[in-house]
């Protein structure tokens, strides 16, 4: 247990990041309670944010200009473009849910297109108001990986793409490994009866993270992954039946992505 | 061969020559970046060209110090543009300016990346830069604040195991470990080395800060 002067010794290292991750926890608990911690945390933190200034010039090559845009047309292609609001998710966690019943009397169904006809309309409507429509876990991880990611202590985790697929995002873990929330954007778009199913593979084995049907894999897609990262070794989505993999806790579909996590640690 | 080292033994007339050639941080006032910055939200590509017009080389610059060779540098600046253009709402002026802001994403995308190679490439998880002398051209710039050049220049001043051990720690996202492993220094004479050095930036900081209120 280390005592106050030691840890107020110790926040220079922490707003550089010099920290191993058993002091930084220490730290970290410290700030929590110690009001004087924390205004110099504050002091350093803004050093801090100048040192970037003391790399030596270089200039970028020219070609990079072009080549930016030429990655905004193709992320167009690809992706929904920033300012468009994420469409209207659908996630199931395990277990799994019921498929709707394949047979209705006429007038059920009929009913059942009135009202998908307006509610085609209306998120026609509201993806054109630019009008947020989340489910509330999933605005929840958002608000949370909005927090994490302005926090320069977060740690980033890229999401490798299969081959020939254009899957995008990355896990953001607190500096402490105890909140992380997985971005994810430009799915393959799904066939009738396939879903998303995501996999968390732990010390212990893997887990079926859920199974989702997002019409279109644009997203992105934010999900609260609540297993501490020290026990995450990998994380990964497949394509799977409609009711997810046949396999049960094992992925029986195409991958879509990876993010290898445990030889970060 | 340390790039401190190597900072000794530079040519000094190479350097003057850079240093007349430093002013690559924007001058763009930070109304025109709110203003280009609202523009991307609301999707244009054209206002995140001209920030990465004014903005592109102090990027490259800082993912270059943290990555050493030009073409992880290239693909993070390039991340780092394509970032702002999915989070620039996420840029508050109450809490900094954009040319501070902008480069801490640089510097975390460059880290990330650096971090990805170590996993590929294990050992190699240190680029010095090979091109010794340019470590005396910073970029500094012409917006920068009294307190910023203050504090750039006692960061130069400071003994060269303090700024070495804050470099590593801050370009290289090394631990102290990490740091003591490298240079095969007892763990403790790092931490200090970290310590005073940031102390020596802080009593720098406090000094001036009334003055850099009154801006």
């Amino acid at each position: 247990m280390m005592d106050r002067t030691t840890l107020l010794e110790l926040i220079p290292a922490y707003a550089v990041d010099a920290l191993d991750a058993e002091e930084r926890q220490a730290v970290q608990a410290f700030l929590e309670r110690d009001p004087e911690a924390q205004a110099l945390l504050a002091d350093y933190e803004a050093i801090t944010a100048m040192l970037p200034l003391a790399a030596p010039m270089r200039p970028a090559p020219a070609h990079l200009h072009n080549d930016l845009r030429s990655r905004l047309a193709s992320r167009k292609t690809e992706t929904t473009p920033a300012p468009i609001q994420e469409e209207k998710p659908a996630p199931v966690i395990l277990p799994k849910v019921e498929k709707p019943a394949s047979t209705r009397p006429l007038a059920a169904w009929l009913i059942a297109a009135a009202v998908l006809a307006v509610a085609i309309v209306g998120g026609f409507l509201l993806v054109r108001n630019q009008t947020p429509t989340m489910s509330p876990e999933m605005a929840e991880a958002k608000a949370l990986y909005d927090t994490l990611d302005a926090d320069n202590t977060s740690i980033h985790y890229e999401v490798t793409s299969a081959e020939n697929l254009t899957a995008q995002g990355e896990l953001v873990v607190s500096a402490d490994g105890t909140n992380s929330v997985l971005r994810i954007a430009s799915l393959p778009k799904l066939e009738e009866e396939q879903s998303y199913q995501l996999w968390v593979a732990t010390w212990e084995g893997v887990n079926s993270w859920g199974v989702y049907h997002w019409p279109t894999g644009h997203g992105p897609y934010y999900l609260r992954i609540t297993v501490p990262v020290e026990e995450l070794v990998r994380i990964g989505m497949t394509i799977e039946p409609y009711d997810g993999s046949p396999l049960g806790n094992q992925p029986s579909g195409e991958p879509i992505f990876g993010i290898q996590v445990a030889s970060a640690q | 061969m340390s790039f401190l080292h190597a900072k000794r033994v530079a040519d000094s007339e190479q350097r003057v020559i850079l240093a007349s050639d430093t002013k690559h941080v924007s001058t763009m006032n930070s109304e025109s970046i709110i203003s280009l910055l609202n523009q991307i939200k609301a999707g244009s590509e054209e206002a995140l060209l001209q920030v990465h017009e004014q903005f592109a080389t102090p990027v490259y610059s800082v993912a270059y110090r943290v990555l050493g060779n030009p073409q992880d540098a290239e693909e993070a600046t390039q991340d780092v543009f394509l970032r702002l253009w999915d989070k620039a709402n996420t840029f508050d002026p109450q809490r900094g300016n954009f040319t501070s802001w902008l480069l801490t994403i640089a510097r975390r995308v460059a880290i990330d990346r650096l971090r990805k190679r170590e996993r590929r490439e294990p050992g190699n998880s240190v680029s010095m830069d090979e091109e010794p002398y340019l470590w005396e051209t910073t970029l500094i710039g012409e917006d920068m604040t009294d307190l910023q050049r203050s504090l750039l220049s006692v960061l130069n001043q400071l003994p060269n195991e303090q700024q070495q051990a804050i470099f590593l720690a801050y370009f290289h996202g090394m631990s102290h470990s990490d740091i003591s492993a490298y240079l095969g220094k007892p763990l403790g004479t790092v931490k200090s080395h970290i310590r005073l050095g940031m102390q020596k930036l802080r009593e720098i900081w406090l000094n001036q800060q009334p003055l850099a209120d009154s801006e």
